[in-house]
């Protein structure tokens, strides 16, 4: 009687630990960012630091990845998207003083990456690592006074597209550690097998592959760090 | 242009009588030339249509009241309709004109038998008829007036106000002003001012500001500028509005520039002072730097970020025909 019992639990219970199929991950993505543009003047024009000041921003991506691999660890690939924007007044011109204009610098950065992290014993010791590299392609545009487009008179307009690549390495924190249960019904509920927080250093080269036409998009720094977190389903 | 935009005010629910059917009914307010407001406000009076001048001085043609009534019921042959306007209360017993209770059918008396029509209508001819009577000025104040219509029935003999057929609606007179604002500061932009205000304390709540540059020659004030530029105005809606960028001005132009807040009744207030601008070339971003000589030129850029991405595809396909 008390086999019988116990086998029914089981069998009870094991749909609910069964983990549910995987097919990619969805993660959000926030950290700070400043363009590189003032670096091809050399010293002798900064236009970005006399507009926008010296100040670091937040730069924010989404990404959605399919798995193409998953064995031992997971071979993702994915689409990115995100936003920066920096807001600044205008100057009078010929002069530095600012104007009652405002003016604004806007990125959608689009990416396509491939990233491996490494989870085969993320059950046992919550952490995996991960490796991460990303084909760039950032849409940008400056906007005037008026709200529209930037354009110089006679001259080209301020919108346009810069390509580079990106690369990355970071370390993911599985949260299911903290709380196995809820884990396991998110699993049940919704198909998230995993969601973890994580955080990245990223080396990013935005210049259309140094073309001599195109301004420095990459970060200032030569290491950006980001965190976010990422959702496993 | 004639508007008809129908204000339905209700009225009492009275006992039904015993000689009438009538018992509740329903008035409604349309102001057929209602200049000032657009048709907004009906059943709301503002300075411009009580006074019949604008705010320029210009005469305006005198706002008409359409009003309609419906008792339910059919009254019997030969029962007088008495519409009446009033600063009291509307009477439940027969109505004795004075100068605050004004008989306005006595210039078109109405009968159900003489109308032929149900229900039937009564256009007064212009607000002085009600307004001038019961001695309801136009003058600038800080509260409003209402003004009750009141429509009843009486016998055939007029004698007396058969009980339950009434219907009320309110006309507000709306005098008041909004607080002026006050300029905190003007802003030279490009063909711009960016003006910022404060909103004044008290007074009726408003219903937009407009903002107003007028161009005016170099004076002692206004240096460092030219005569002769393009003027601007604009309407900046809502109430916590404090601030608007006024474009297509001249650059180097010399400007006035004030703010006047309109009242929820369509009363325009008092011009904040004036306060001198005159706009300038700016550099936005995208100018300063291609004045600094950057290389950017703008549009999408390389194709090879492009190519790259797109020779990711193939190795995808080749990566998931691999899974099991």
């Amino acid at each position: 009687m008390r086999a019988i019992v116990a086998t029914a639990l089981l069998l009870a219970a094991s749909p609910a630990l069964a983990e549910s199929p995987r097919v990619g991950s969805f993660q959000l993505q926030m950290g700070g960012y400043r363009p590189n543009i003032d670096s091809e003047f050399g010293g002798t024009a900064t236009p970005y630091r006399d507009i926008f000041g010296t100040g670091r921003n937040f730069i924010y991506k989404a990404q959605v990845a399919g798995s193409l691999y998953a064995g031992f660890g997971t071979l993702d690939l994915g689409f990115g998207i995100g936003w920066f924007q920096k807001t600044g007044k205008g100057l009078i011109q010929g002069t530095t003083t600012p104007s009652g204009d405002d003016t604004s610098f806007r990125i959608l950065p689009l990416s396509l990456s491939l990233t491996y992290r490494f989870d085969p014993f993320v059950e046992k010791v919550p952490f995996a690592p991960y490796a991460r590299a990303s084909l760039e392609r950032w849409q940008w545009w400056v906007t005037n006074g008026g709200g529209g487009t930037a354009q110089v008179i006679g001259g080209p307009s301020g919108q346009g597209a810069t390509n580079g690549w990106s690369a990355a390495l970071g370390l993911c924190f599985l949260l299911d550690f903290l709380d196995p249960t809820l884990a396991r019904e998110m699993d049940r509920d919704v198909g998230v097998n995993h969601t973890y927080l994580f955080l990245e250093a990223t080396r990013t080269k935005v210049d259309d592959f140094g073309s001599s036409k195109s301004w420095d998009l990459s970060d200032e720094k030569t290491i950006g760090w980001s965190g976010g977190i990422l959702f496993a389903f | 242009m004639r508007t008809r935009v129908a204000l339905l005010l209700c009225l009492s629910s009275l006992p039904p009588s015993a000689a009438l059917a009538q018992t509740a009914g329903v008035i409604s307010i349309a102001e057929t030339s209602d200049t000032q407001d657009g048709g907004q406000n009906d059943g709301v009076i503002n300075i411009a249509e009580c006074s019949g001048v604008n705010q320029d001085g210009a005469i305006l043609t005198p706002t008409a009241l359409n009003l309609t009534w419906l008792l339910s019921g059919v009254p019997a042959a030969g029962t007088y309709y008495k519409v009446y306007a009033t600063t009291q209360a509307c009477p439940t017993s027969t109505f004795t004109p004075s100068t605050d209770i004004v008989d306005l059918t006595s210039g078109f008396q109405l009968t159900n038998g003489q109308s032929g029509s149900w229900p039937p209508t009564g256009n007064i001819q212009a607000v002085t008829e009600i307004l001038v009577p019961l001695t309801v000025g136009c003058a600038v104040s800080t509260t409003v007036t209402n003004v009750n219509l009141c429509v009843t029935v009486y016998d055939s003999g007029q004698a007396s106000v058969q009980d339950g057929a009434k219907a009320t609606a309110v006309l507000v007179v709306d005098t008041r002003l909004p607080a002026t604002p006050a300029i905190t500061s003007v802003t030279p932009g490009d063909s711009a001012l960016t003006v910022r205000w404060s909103a004044g304390t008290g007074g009726p709540t408003v219903s937009y500001y407009t903002v107003t540059a007028t161009p005016v020659p170099p004076d002692a004030s206004h240096t460092n500028c030219n005569p002769g530029g393009a003027a601007g105005s604009h309407t900046v809606t809502g109430a916590g509005s404090t601030s608007y960028r006024l474009g297509g001005l001249t650059n180097g132009a010399c400007y006035d520039v004030t703010v006047t807040a309109t009242s929820d009744a369509l009363n325009p207030g008092t011009p904040s002072a004036a306060v001198p601008g005159s706009p300038v070339p700016v550099d936005d971003f995208w100018r300063l730097y291609q004045a600094a000589g950057g290389r950017e030129q703008g549009g999408c850029g390389g194709s090879a970020g492009m190519l790259a991405l797109l020779a990711l595809v193939p190795l995808a396909r080749r990566l998931r025909r691999r899974r099991p």
